[in-house]
């Protein structure tokens, strides 16, 4: 199995790409900015972030990061507090994690393996927004709180799974 | 190659998780002025991705590492494999090389990955003659988003690595002088008539019967003698300046480096040939290792030239060549590498001398380290450059009353160095 960057893939695979651009796209047009700066500064954010991981990817991963964050907090802030733009919020910043985790300077498939990660925030995510969703009265937070508590709940789990239990018992043989 | 063990590193965020929990810190914060769920509901996986990469902890927490150093001249080759298995985790860890001091990457690393093993390979260059000692790759998992890193632990041994001149091998048919139980001129290595088989020859008329090689003799045709080669010691005393001068530290300390490297390869070629060697670094005080030859002496020798560092203090000229006298017997051929300040009382040379050494200077030349590059030398720099070089070869000049000196300008080629031990000239006795 040879590793590294496959040549011509130095920007990460355009899928991903392709994915977060369109959500943060869509998360632009229905933000709470005028018409076409919304999806601008979305785009932007991710083509900056793109282009500074082509040009400088190796030297400050981090820093190429910056744009998209950014750009998808900017658009959080601006959003109007309908529905789609929950949505597809949660959406955009999980593309945005997918995308980090299709590393170009990494062996190819990132995505793929960084998808047990990612299902358990979008599983925190969904049970937020459904809880939002179905108890519409309640405030938000709330929503995020039985999020966190999945998650929590979740992670524990995984810990339990993961450490062998020991026993105290010396466990003689006959 | 020096063993050690490192145990498994703390699982640790890196710069990515931090970045991730302020937006996501900062979003959720925001979001109680503005009364919006927006941007709690684009915190959450921000704020849950460094622990969810954190639940992927690596199962794999040992890995041993071997690596060998090759390659010619100035460049080193490093050919490595980090060894598994790695429980399908092998593309979730990176082997990370630190350049060592003076080298340049020539080429960069790279991996290749099966999932019992990642070999890497990568090469670096270096400027000057080095003896040093790499310090092995880490072994990281990284969590596939690349949030949260382990360094692995397992067998991270030490690579000594060397460069010195090439020509420094033609020292093993040096002649040398013995000083103990019989002075005299003598090769390191000879055809005689005893010693290790060497080869065949024709039979001289009268040849002893006990050299006729009959076998040969009798599948030639004609009679056939034995050569044997004859290994014969003399004595050589290495001793290393490692006083701190006038000039920048820095510079002091990439000449010592420098100096070292070119002692390690003497004292590597001369214990080859079976030559006793004695080692002594001066810096305030002497520290000395006594003459000896043999495996064990060599592996003592190259590790207190390789642990001579630059001193904090000066010490004067004169307590080194007395000390020399508690140490070694006066008349052995002294080898000083000293990169020889201006001040003429810090010179080692007229004091040993005095003292009944046969002292030999290689002073290895500042200058070159002083330059800046010569692509952008104008006319007059050159010239500058001309006269320096003339003013310190007027001022080792002056060391010729006392003793042989080479001035070690090009760090690539101690062929001074070869031709005078070499030559028939040599004796220094006092």
């Amino acid at each position: 199995m040879s590793s590294g960057p496959a040549p011509g893939a130095r920007g990460g695979s355009a899928f991903t790409l392709a994915l977060l651009l369109g959500a943060t796209t869509a998360f632009g047009f229905v933000g709470g900015l005028a018409e076409f700066v919304g999806p601008a500064v979305g785009a932007g954010g991710v083509v900056a972030s793109a282009w500074l991981r082509r040009r400088y990817g190796l030297a400050a991963p981090t820093a190429t990061l910056v744009p998209a964050v950014a750009a998808l907090g900017v658009l959080a802030v601006s959003a109007a507090p309908v529905t789609s733009a929950e949505l597809l919020g949660g959406l955009a910043a999980l593309a945005l994690l997918l995308w980090i985790a299709d590393d170009p300077s990494r062996p190819a498939g990132g995505g793929r393996r960084a998808f047990r990660a990612i299902a358990a925030c979008a599983a925190s995510l969904g049970i937020a927004f459904g809880l939002f969703l179905a108890l519409p009265a309640l405030p938000p937070a709330v929503g995020v709180a039985g999020g966190l508590l999945a998650f929590v709940l979740l992670f524990l789990a995984v810990l339990l799974e993961r450490f062998p239990r020991t026993t105290r018992d010396g466990g003689a043989s006959a | 190659m020096s063993a050690s063990s490192i145990e498994p590193g703390p699982l640790r965020w890196n710069r990515r998780s931090y970045l991730l929990l302020g937006a996501g810190a900062v979003l959720a914060a925001v979001a109680v002025p503005l009364r919006s769920p927006v941007p709690l509901f684009v915190a959450l996986p921000l704020l849950f991705a460094p622990f969810a990469s954190a639940l992927g902890t690596a199962r794999t927490v040992r890995a041993d590492l071997a690596w060998q150093a090759g390659g010619l001249g100035a460049e080193v080759r490093i050919d490595g494999t980090v060894l598994g298995p790695f429980r399908g985790e092998a593309n979730d860890l990176v082997v990370e090389a630190r350049t060592p001091p003076g080298a340049q990457l020539s080429r960069p690393l790279e991996l290749d990955r099966t999932p019992e093993r990642i070999r890497f390979r990568l090469a670096w260059r270096f400027r000057e003659p080095t003896l040093t000692f790499a310090d092995a790759p880490t072994v990281v998992w990284r969590d596939p988003i690349g949030l949260c890193e382990r360094t692995l632990g397992g067998e991270r041994p030490s690579l000594p690595l060397e460069r010195y001149p090439p020509e420094v091998h033609r020292l093993v048919v040096a002649r040398l002088d013995r000083t103990i139980p019989l002075a005299g001129e003598t090769r390191a290595r000879r055809i005689g008539p005893s010693g290790e088989f060497f080869g065949l020859r024709d039979a001289l008329p009268g040849e002893p019967r006990g050299r006729i090689n009959w076998t040969a003799s009798a599948r030639a045709g004609r009679m056939l003698a034995n050569d044997y080669q004859m290994e014969q010691t003399g004595d050589v005393l290495l001793l290393l300046d490692v006083r701190p001068t006038s000039r920048d530290r820095s510079i002091d300390e990439r000449l010592l480096a420098i100096a070292r490297a070119g002692a390690f390869g003497i004292a590597e070629a001369l214990l080859r040939s079976k030559v006793r060697l004695g080692y002594a670094s001066f810096g305030e005080f002497l520290e000395t290792v006594p003459l000896s030859s043999g495996r064990a002496h060599r592996v003592r020798v190259l590790e207190a030239i390789a642990a001579s560092q630059l001193g904090p203090v000066a010490g004067p000229a004169e307590r080194c060549a007395h000390s020399m006298r508690r140490y070694f017997r006066p008349g052995v051929t002294t080898v000083v590498v000293s990169s020889w300040s201006d001040d003429p009382i810090d010179d080692l040379v007229p004091y040993l001398r005095r003292q009944g050494f046969g002292p030999l200077l290689v002073s290895p030349s500042p200058l070159p380290l002083l330059r800046k590059g010569d692509q952008s030398a104008d006319d007059d720099e050159r010239l500058a450059r001309r006269l320096e070089e003339l003013e310190r070869r007027e001022r080792l000049s002056e060391n010729w009353r006392f003793a042989p000196v080479v001035d070690w300008d090009d760090y690539w080629s101690l062929g001074g160095l070869v031709r005078l031990l070499r030559g028939p000239t040599t004796r220094r006795r006092t």
